[in-house]
């Protein structure tokens, strides 16, 4: 992903940080660059995984890092409670095909039946095959 | 931080299976209760990846049409199958679009914050995580939706993604560092 953010709706930082990535033409980079990041400090990667108490996390200048995530997640957590409009179930019911699902099964589960023109055929053939083994065979 | 548990979680496998036998026998309105079953967990994944409900609708219900279509070839989890789906209907539709500036129709999604200035700032806050998830690249804004939106365990994704625990965490290290970076002048 290169660093082609929008500049017009964040924050200031967001602002500088794109102003930094485009001192270099993009042809000029030699890998792709991903969007800005910051730091994150290992206690509050954990924190945030469930792993460790929050008081762990707040140690020394961290504690800003914390209660950057805890807003965030009064957002995320609306998110997590967002349900599938009502109306959607129905939709999808009616644009499904009216007949049963296809049962696709493999060539080799499958039933034949056995006529007495296939079975003349197939007979045939083994011979053919067998006579054309004996003759290589014995040549 | 707190995560709700994840819905697909739960062990309905059996049952799963049973109901996709009926549907296979015939019994078409079985698959109601599928849609019904998983729809809200697969929705709020697409929303989240694709920042738009209408896009996360038509996703869904091509997701379930397919499923409907494929029903027979369900091995293992039924949930796990779907997922898959719909996770790979989100990139396709991720690969066929530029980036651009996509919000929720704030009409679509019920408040429920007490003052207008609060719900504002939520608004906007809500707004501004949406440009900056749109930021992300796919495979660092799926593994954290999956993380943080739906709550599910490392473990869970690396099964789901089949990729490694130590792959998605990375991952989801990345794109905090990312959001944090992006949305900390104004939020911090």
């Amino acid at each position: 992903m290169f660093d082609d953010l929008h500049s017009d709706a964040l924050g200031e930082g967001r602002k500088r940080d794109s102003g930094r990535h485009r001192e270099r033409p993009l042809a000029d980079r030699e890998v792709p660059l991903g969007p800005p990041s910051t730091t994150i400090p290992d206690a509050v990667h954990a924190w945030l995984d469930g792993t460790t108490p929050e008081r762990d996390a707040r140690r020394g200048e961290w504690s800003r890092d914390v209660d950057f995530w805890k807003r965030l997640d009064d957002d995320l957590a609306k998110r997590r409670h967002m349900r599938t409009p009502a109306h959607l179930s129905a939709q999808i019911m009616a644009a499904i095909p009216q007949h049963a699902p296809q049962v696709i099964t493999p060539w080799w589960r499958r039933e034949f039946v056995v006529t007495p023109s296939s079975a003349i055929v197939t007979a045939a053939a083994l011979m053919a095959v067998a006579a054309a083994g004996a003759v290589a065979l014995m040549r | 931080m707190r995560t709700t548990e994840p819905e697909l979680l739960v062990d309905q496998d059996d049952s799963d299976q049973r109901i996709i036998q009926r549907v296979l026998a015939g019994d078409r309105d079985e698959f109601t209760v599928l849609i019904t079953r998983y729809s809200d967990p697969l929705y709020r994944h697409a929303l989240c990846m694709t920042g738009s409900p209408d896009v996360a609708e038509d996703i869904l219900q091509l997701s379930f049409i397919k499923a409907y279509q494929h029903l027979a070839e369900v091995r293992g989890r039924f949930d796990a199958w779907v997922f898959r789906i719909v996770a790979n209907g989100c990139k396709d539709w991720l690969k066929n679009i530029r980036r651009s500036h996509l919000s929720y129709d704030e009409d679509d999604q019920p408040s429920g914050y007490a003052t207008p200035e609060e719900e504002l700032d939520r608004t906007e806050l809500r707004s501004d995580l949406d440009i900056a998830l749109s930021s992300l690249p796919a495979s660092l804004r799926e593994a954290f939706v999956m993380k943080h939106v739906e709550g599910r365990s490392y473990e869970e994704m690396a099964d789901l993604l089949g990729t490694t625990v130590g792959a998605l965490k990375m991952r989801v290290h990345r794109a905090r560092e990312a959001l944090q970076a992006l949305l900390e002048e104004k939020y911090a």
